[in-house]
């Protein structure tokens, strides 16, 4: 039992975002986050998947974690629990994950300093370690435009790297 | 002070002058220098004392081979220690000292070990300072050891980058053989990057007059711009250290002085190693001394930066490419004097100034000694992919042989020495054709290291190893290459033998009389050069080291003036208030069990568990029976490794016919997550069972204490909470201002309990109405220190406090499932092993002691009494129960279920105590006030 408040700044210090040279960061508010999960969710799904790089147009989309499960964003409310017609467990996760855009010149730099990523590279999983934290990057709306969803309570160490990152790569653009 | 700058020639920019410092002495190079070359190029010799004898030293090469000139280099106020005299630019204002020497490297006051060096041969440590401990001698030897020194003072922002990335093609190495790889590879359209640890490329090239009929610089030049043009990146300054699993390179680029190196997590596709070759050095009479350097690294000190290594030179060589660096020395206008290291005995004379080499029989007056026994591709990065070695007789070196996955070799690192025939390979390799090493011109008698001396040839310049100290580990039987250098330190330090390593081999081979390759090679580890070990972890420091969870109600804490501290990953109340910390959790444990405490318990696990299997399912990954919960009920239950052992300690709450939620405990969230993850997958069918993580969804406030029914009462929740209705281990939905509230009436106290989950987003909302009707009952927050006293009062135990990697459920006293459940479970086989049934377990007991006595120390031994007392257990929980008015315990202790009665001896730090068995619950036994009817 120690006393570390002050060790640790407080949660909260970075706000809803920042900027940082070229690029931007900011808290996204989505209506709602549902986790899906069954055999043939991907399939089931009615609304586009998204997986890496392509681009995200949709209001609402699901993001594909692997093979049985999803979650999705901006969808209709629905009951939380096993459904047997569609062989699905759902649970609303609306406040489980924190989002956050990453825009701007450096974005994609921002994100190559948090996780081996490339272009040429795709997956149909959105998941990633990032920073080592587990993380759902993709892209949304435009080639520099990077959403990431984080567990909530590591939302101020996920806004630490990006802030450390972002100062970085503006260094290395200085340079 | 001679000047050894030539009036022209080299890369430097002679209109830019710069003034540095040199153990004091002010000295002026050019931009464009390195801190060695300026150093030569004012005449400088004595460079550093070495590693034992502190004899004195100059610089042996030109670039990362260099096992000498070491410095301790200041700019600016910023201090870095042991940076490579050869490697560091130049600055202005740039303050160097040598280090292992003081005052200076010229004026050694440790310089006289060299006169005790019978006494101070490989291992003498071992040997010598034996009686009458070791350890009366080690701090003092420590102290002497070791090169430089680490500032007290941290360097402000020193903090290194860090980034992936990935190219189709690396070309590691920016001489002429990987310029025309990385041409070639980049023009047959592949995405190139280069790298190339100078700042300024082209690599050897410029030691040649001409190449491809162009003069080096114009050469290097259309290269970059072909490479450019064609789409290539170049990291120039960059090192690559290390090649790991599948094509990962870890490259270090260098940045400002003072600044930590940027890390590029590399990943290639195919990987070109065109990282050159070295100078092998020659064992002979003082070959350590100032003024004895490598050849090429004198042809690279003439064509980088106009420095010329002497005037009047010895050229020791054994092979037909010394001629061209010998004749370009000589245009420079240079005296050369030819010795045959075959066939002469050569020993040099001169202790900080060479003055002479006499050859047997002559001495010749030189001033500097050139030194080439062959040349050695630099195959490090080579061999960190595994790739395999060939000898090869007619370059007396070993090449590359078999290739590992996705590397090739060209140029002079693969042992293709020409100009030539290297550019063709590498264009070749660089278009991905397939090619054969070209035959190579170099002629080369062999050379065989003379034994048996009375002068010292030395092997390793950087830990002072000698031709003896080989001699002698081949007496003592330390003849596995593998065993000699660790014997004699060979090739161990920050050099890692890169120009002792073939000296070393070929002296074992000498002293077996066994031909080189049988010698073998040791083992060649990343990284190739030092690399400061803030490279590796970069902004994984400070808070974002291993950052904490943080609760959605931090603020209202930090406003409730809560101290914080890490439990489990998490940073959550320990106490609230300033001060004494054990009055605030004295007080926060007797106020709930007078009125109520109210508890942030949000880490605690909330992993729903769905589908048609997951009543079986979690049958089988509980110790305790599941399926025959319904649903609204909740069970607590142990979670068991295979080996029987208790995993986790929780509740399970039954949903729905098809759904559960396990609430284990909050440390443990990430680890049941993935057992339950992996067992789904494991005789399951995982398309029946699903798992969601769902508690960093739900904030949870908890309400305890014989008041908690009318804390909770006064939320306007609208359920019926009285016991009837609500009985205890059963669960309820309410709505809070429009939102789900799961009410659980599970206690850890030990008290009447609410447990309330709503959506974190509206954490503190629930948390103010709860804090504000706690007001009107007296109760107030409370932290986990005070929490624990409440669980520890009841025996309550906290898995991994009170067990250990040896606890089996029965062994806390839970023993039914064992005895009775008939389906399969996770543990069952271990729990019915033989040591399973011994009855000397360690069980779980309480521990009372005598009135007016203070708390037993947790973790304070129980022994046996008599002459020789040994440990039967220790104790797991101990506090002062504020409630009691007496201290409370839990202990695992041997046989302790069976021993209750007791009176037993307890050992702390030379202190003996007593203790009396007894069941581990001190509080509301017979549990009337838990369900609070």
């Amino acid at each position: 039992m120690r006393d570390d408040r002050n060790k640790w700044a407080a949660s909260g210090t970075l706000g809803d975002g920042f900027e940082i040279g070229d690029v931007v960061v900011s808290r996204v508010r989505v209506s709602r986050q549902l986790l899906v999960s069954g055999p043939r969710v991907r399939t089931q799904i009615d609304v586009p998947t998204v997986g890496w790089p392509e681009i995200c147009e949709a209001t609402t989309y699901a993001l594909s974690l692997r093979r049985d499960r999803v979650l999705v964003v901006n969808g209709d409310p629905v009951e939380d629990g096993w459904d047997d017609a569609t062989s699905q467990a759902r649970s609303d996760a609306s406040d489980l994950y924190s989002v956050f855009d990453l825009s701007g010149r450096d974005a994609f730099n921002v994100v190559k300093r948090g996780t081996e990523i490339s272009m040429e590279s795709p997956s149909r999983s959105v998941l990633r370690r990032f920073f080592g934290l587990q993380v759902m990057l993709y892209r949304v709306q435009a080639e520099d435009r990077f959403r990431l969803h984080v567990a909530r309570a590591s939302e101020d160490a996920l806004l630490g790297y990006l802030e450390s990152a972002a100062g970085s790569a503006w260094a290395a653009r200085s340079r | 002070m001679t000047s050894f700058r030539m009036p022209t020639g080299g890369l430097i920019d002679r209109t830019q002058p710069i003034s540095f410092t040199f153990d004091g002495t002010a000295y002026q190079g050019f931009a464009g220098d390195t801190l060695a070359s300026a150093l030569l190029a004012n005449g400088v010799r004595v460079m550093g004392r070495s590693f034992k004898y502190h004899r004195p030293r100059s610089v042996w090469g030109a670039w990362v081979d260099e096992p000498n000139a070491i410095m301790t280099v200041s700019l600016d106020g910023r201090d870095l220690p042991n940076c490579l005299a050869t490697t560091t630019p130049l600055e202005d204002g740039m303050q160097a000292r040598s280090v292992n020497a003081w005052p200076s490297a010229q004026f050694d006051i440790k310089g006289g070990l060299d006169l005790f060096h019978r006494w101070l041969a490989a291992g003498f440590y071992y040997k010598t300072f034996i009686w009458p401990d070791w350890h009366l001698f080690e701090p003092s030897i420590r102290r002497m050891a070791g090169l430089g020194a680490v500032s007290h003072d941290v360097l402000d922002g020193y903090m290194s980058d860090q980034i992936h990335d990935r190219c189709d093609v690396l070309v590691v190495g920016g001489g002429p053989a990987g310029l025309v790889a990385a041409v070639a590879a980049a023009q047959s359209g592949q995405q190139v990057v280069l790298v190339d640890d100078h700042p300024t490329l082209g690599g050897s090239g410029y030691q040649y007059d001409r190449i491809e009929d162009m003069d080096p610089q114009g050469w290097v030049a259309a290269q970059v711009q072909a490479l450019t043009a064609a789409g290539g990146r170049l990291l120039r300054g960059t090192t690559a250290f290390g090649v790991y699993d599948h094509g990962l390179v870890g490259l270090a680029e260098a940045g400002p002085f003072g600044t930590a190196p940027r890390l590029w997590r590399m990943r290639a596709d195919r990987i070109i190693l065109a990282s050159g070759a070295l100078d092998r050095q020659i064992t002979f009479a003082n070959n350590d001394r100032p003024g004895v350097m490598s050849l090429f690294g004198a042809a690279e000190y003439l064509a980088r930066y106009g420095v010329m290594a002497g005037r009047d030179i010895a050229v020791l060589s054994n092979h037909s490419f010394a001629d061209r660096v010998t004749q370009r020395l000589t245009d420079a206008g240079a005296r050369i004097v030819p010795v045959d290291p075959v066939t002469d005995t050569p020993r040099v004379i001169g202790v900080k100034t060479l003055k002479a080499i006499d050859t047997g029989t002559r001495t010749h007056p030189v001033d500097t000694v050139l030194v080439s026994g062959g040349v050695t591709p630099l195959v490090h990065l080579w061999r960190h992919a595994g790739g395999k070695l060939d000898w090869c007789d007619q370059r007396q070196a070993f090449v590359p042989g078999a290739a590992p996955k996705g590397m090739v070799a060209v140029g002079a690192a693969n042992g293709t020495f020409d100009l030539e025939p290297a550019l063709e390979e590498a264009r070749g390799v660089g278009a991905a054709e397939t090619t054969t090493r070209p035959s190579c011109s170099i002629k080369l008698t062999r050379l065989v290291p003379k034994l048996g001396t009375t002068a010292r040839q030395w092997i390793d310049l950087q830990h002072d190893v000698t031709l003896k100290d080989i001699e002698m580990a081949a007496r003592e039987n330390y003849v596995s290459v593998e065993h000699l250098k660790r014997y004699t330190t060979l090739g161990m330090a920050s050099d890692q033998g890169k120009t002792s390593n073939m000296a070393g081999l070929a002296a074992m081979a000498a002293v077996q009389d066994v031909a080189l390759p049988e010698v073998g090679t040791t083992t060649f580890r990343p990284p190739f050069v030092p690399i400061p070990l803030e490279t590796y972890h970069g902004r994984i420091s400070g808070e974002l080291r291993n950052p904490v969870k943080r609760l959605p109600l931090e603020a209202r804490h930090r406003a409730a003036d809560a101290a914080l501290c890490e439990y489990g990953g998490w940073l959550r109340p320990g106490w609230y208030g300033s001060g004494d910390p054990k009055q605030h959790i004295q007080a926060e444990a007797k106020m709930a069990r007078e009125t109520a405490g109210i508890l942030d318990g949000s880490p605690l696990g909330k992993i729903e568990v769905m589908g048609p299997d997951a009543e079986a399912f979690l049958n089988f990954v509980y110790y305790n029976t599941i399926r025959t919960m319904k649903p609204g009920q909740i069970r607590y239950g142990f979670m068991l490794t295979e080996g029987g052992i208790v995993y986790d300690d929780g509740v399970v709450s039954r949903v729905g016919q098809n759904r559960f939620i396990v609430s284990c405990s909050s440390s443990h969230v990430d680890g049941v997550r993935a057992h339950l993850e992996a067992w789904r997958q494991d005789g399951n069918d995982p398309d029946r069972i699903f798992v969601h993580d769902l508690t960093q969804h739900w904030a949870t406030v908890t309400v305890t204490g014989p008041k908690a029914r009318d804390l909770v009462g006064a939320l306007g929740l609208e359920v019926d909470l009285s016991a009837a209705a609500f009985p205890h281990m059963t669960f309820r939905e309410a709505r809070f201002h429009g939102h789900t509230v799961r009410i659980a009436r599970v206690s850890f106290s030990g008290d009447l309990c609410y447990e309330m989950s709503i959506r974190a987003s509206q954490a503190e909302r629930l948390w103010d109405a709860v804090v504000a009707a706690g007001q009107a009952v007296g109760a107030a927050p409370i932290g986990i220190e005070a929490m624990s006293i409440l669980r520890a009062e009841k025996g309550y135990i906290i898995i991994g406090k009170d067990t250990d990697g040896e606890t089996m459920p029965h062994d806390l006293g839970v023993s039914a499932p064992r005895d009775r459940k008939t389906a399969a479970y996770i543990g069952d086989r271990s729990l019915q092993s033989e040591t399973a049934q011994e009855a000397c377990r360690k069980t779980l007991v309480g521990l009372a002691v005598a009135e007016g006595d203070a708390p037993l120390v947790t973790g304070a031994h129980a022994i046996t009494t008599g002459g020789s007392p040994r440990s039967v257990g220790y104790v797991t929980s101990s506090y002062f129960s504020p409630f009691l008015g007496h201290p409370v315990a839990m202990g695992l202790i041997e046989g302790g279920a069976a021993r209750i009665g007791e009176t037993i001896e307890v050992w702390h730090d030379g202190e003996r105590r007593t203790a009396t068995l007894c069941a581990p619950c001190f509080y509301d036994p017979d549990g009337g006030r838990l369900h609070a009817g």
